[in-house]
């Protein structure tokens, strides 16, 4: 696999390589896909069935109804959170390159 | 009451007939963990305050009379990928080792209500990608018959856990054989049932079309009675099958006698270590003494079912993996921006084979490639279940090899992801075609345990463990353990 193949793949899967992995993943994977080509060995026409779900059920659904939830769960939920703001999950701007616009920092740090 | 082989059942009898309490029972096994578990790391972590405290629960309401649910005061293993509320489910992985669980895991609420006892958290292979337990970020567990050896996985923690006598009964999740191969590397039954039949509501996804829960005790009898508990539809599961956990494990006898035991030449191929051939050719003279008929068949795409398995399973683990992105939980690295946050949190975080495993799925499903892999692969798949189903017209019940091999040492295989995938070779089919199997042991070659396979039709779960259990009734393996103590 190309070296800027192997770049592009890292980058859609949202990792990055430290220097070990540079030198080892490359080849590895190489290997991994090598293996599974054996899948070409079949030759089967481009509408043979697929099997997605083994099962085959149909679309299966329920009443869309708000569930309550406790006190203690919701604290359970927003104490998880890497950073709040109240009860708020704080994260870095969508489209900013910079951290969330409109929240002033000193109200931040009162929240936190 | 000899913990290291007790099972469910016994130690159930000893309740009712009030020889023992449920606190000597969780007293025991916590003597037991405390003995043992720190050379065989099969448990990550146990919650003996709380286990002890609903032991005397469930004491306190024998002692009153009042009728008790079929596995009440019974300790249970969970698997460290199945949620239990309050306590932290981190797969093995450093992602996820400060997440604490917001819910319990459908399972884990039907065990709950059953009153199994959780007694703690078991080991596992990071994200549940593995063969061996040994990626975890808690290190790797110890195979109890050697402990230079793996013990399999990658739910090996149960397995372990089970094989010494450090709970009865264990509960682990199956891919492409992560209950089956480790329990027939650790001497146990380790069943996993028809995709569906037990919900994945609350079980940290890998693969959602191959996922299920599978079950590891000594006795077939034992699976039968957890999975009447926790088995059956459920409305958090849209993939779970609408059946009647009663009906499907219900009462009933299987006989041998006329059984028809279909024996697939590929599974039995000349290169096979010809000492696990011989014991699983001894199970199989097992059941054609007690009358079952052996009919040689041909599942002719079983060379195809790995690079198929190890295809469609890394497409929907980097698919289920993303949402690994240190927002909502998790302890992430990287601040500035959204891009950076994602990147090192999941690279710090994430180990190699989960890397691994994700870049291959995301080569596979992107444009390009995607119909050169994943679209073949659900092509091949479609033809994997093909066999098994025109194989089924003529048998009852398929038998081979668990593993190709019996347990090896550790560090072996460790960083050669193709040689370790062969490990899971007459399991993956399996998952792809979505039957239930069982993996009973079956012997032993130098001294380590070999599992023999049995595979049976969709839906036909409770007859798979029943003729399991007539299996059981004629051999002695099952009541084999390590002995470890001192």
């Amino acid at each position: 696999m190309a070296h800027e193949g192997i770049e592009k793949l890292f980058a859609l899967a949202k990792l990055d390589m430290n220097e070990e992995e540079r030198q080892t993943f490359p080849g590895q994977i190489e290997a991994i896909l090598s293996y599974v080509d054996a899948l070409r060995s079949l030759d089967l026409p481009d509408d043979a069935p697929e099997l997605t779900h083994v099962a085959a059920r149909a679309s299966v659904w329920r009443e869309d109804e708000p569930e309550e939830l406790s006190e203690a769960d919701l604290n359970r939920l927003v104490e998880a959170f890497p950073e709040s703001v109240g009860r708020l999950n704080a994260v870095p701007g969508v489209f900013a390159g910079h951290r969330q616009a409109g929240v002033a920092d000193q109200d931040r740090n009162e929240a936190l | 009451m000899n913990f290291a082989t007790a099972t469910i059942t016994e130690l159930k009898r000893a309740m009712e007939g009030g020889e023992m309490t449920s606190v000597d029972i969780v007293r025991g096994y916590l003597a037991r963990c405390e003995e043992l578990n720190g050379a065989l790391n099969a448990f990550v972590e146990l919650y003996s305050e709380e286990a002890l405290e609903e032991a005397r629960a469930w004491d306190e309401k024998r002692a009153n009379g009042e009728t008790l649910p079929v596995l009440a005061g019974i300790p249970v293993g969970l698997k460290d990928n199945i949620l239990v509320k309050g306590h932290i489910a981190s797969a093995g992985s450093g992602i996820l080792t400060n997440y604490t669980a917001a819910y319990d895991a459908t399972v884990t609420e039907r065990l709950k209500k059953a009153g199994a006892i959780i007694l703690g958290r078991t080991n596992m292979d990071e994200a549940a990608m593995g063969s061996s337990t040994e990626t975890s970020v808690y290190g790797p567990t110890k195979n109890p018959w050697n402990t230079a050896k793996v013990p399999g996985g990658s739910s090996g923690g149960s397995a372990v856990a089970v094989a010494v006598g450090l709970v009865p009964v264990a509960l682990g999740t199956d891919t492409g054989g992560s209950v089956r191969q480790p329990a027939s590397l650790c001497g146990v039954v380790g069943f996993k049932p028809t995709y569906g039949v037990n919900s994945r509501s609350g079980v940290i996804a890998l693969s959602s079309s191959l996922d299920q829960v599978g079950v590891f005790a000594r006795t077939a009898e034992d699976v039968l009675l957890v999975e009447s508990v926790i088995a059956g539809e459920d409305a958090r599961d849209a993939t779970s099958a609408a059946v009647d956990p009663g009906v499907l494990f219900g009462e009933g006898v299987e006989s041998l006698r006329g059984l028809r035991v279909g024996i697939p030449k590929e599974y039995f191929l000349d290169e096979m270590d010809p000492d696990v051939r011989a014991r699983v050719e001894e199970a199989k003279d097992v059941l054609v003494a007690e009358g079952a008929e052996v009919v040689e068949v041909s599942l002719s795409h079983t060379s195809l079912a790995l690079p198929t398995y190890y295809v469609i399973q890394p497409c929907e683990a980097s698919s289920n993996l993303a949402r690994y992105d240190g927002m909502r939980y998790g302890a992430p690295e990287g601040n500035e921006t959204l891009e950076e946050r994602y990147v090192k949190t999941r690279s710090a975080q994430f180990g190699r084979e989960v890397k691994r495993r994700i870049l291959i799925g995301t080569y596979a499903l992107s444009s390009g490639y995607y119909d050169a892999y994943y679209k073949k692969a659900l092509q091949v798949r479609a033809k994997i279940r093909e066999d098994f189903d025109q194989v089924f017209e003529h048998v009852d019940v398929i038998l081979g090899p668990t593993s190709p091999s019996v347990a090896w040492n550790l560090g072996e295989k460790f960083d050669d992801p193709v040689t370790m995938y062969l490990a899971d070779i007459y399991t993956v089919s399996v998952n792809l075609a979505g039957l239930p199997g069982v993996s009973l042991p079956c012997g032993f070659v130098r001294d380590l345990p070999v599992g023999v396979q049995l595979i049976g039709r969709p839906f036909e779960d409770g007859r798979l463990l029943r003729i399991a259990e007539a299996y059981q009734k004629k051999t002695d393996w099952h009541t084999k353990t390590p002995g470890l103590e001192t």
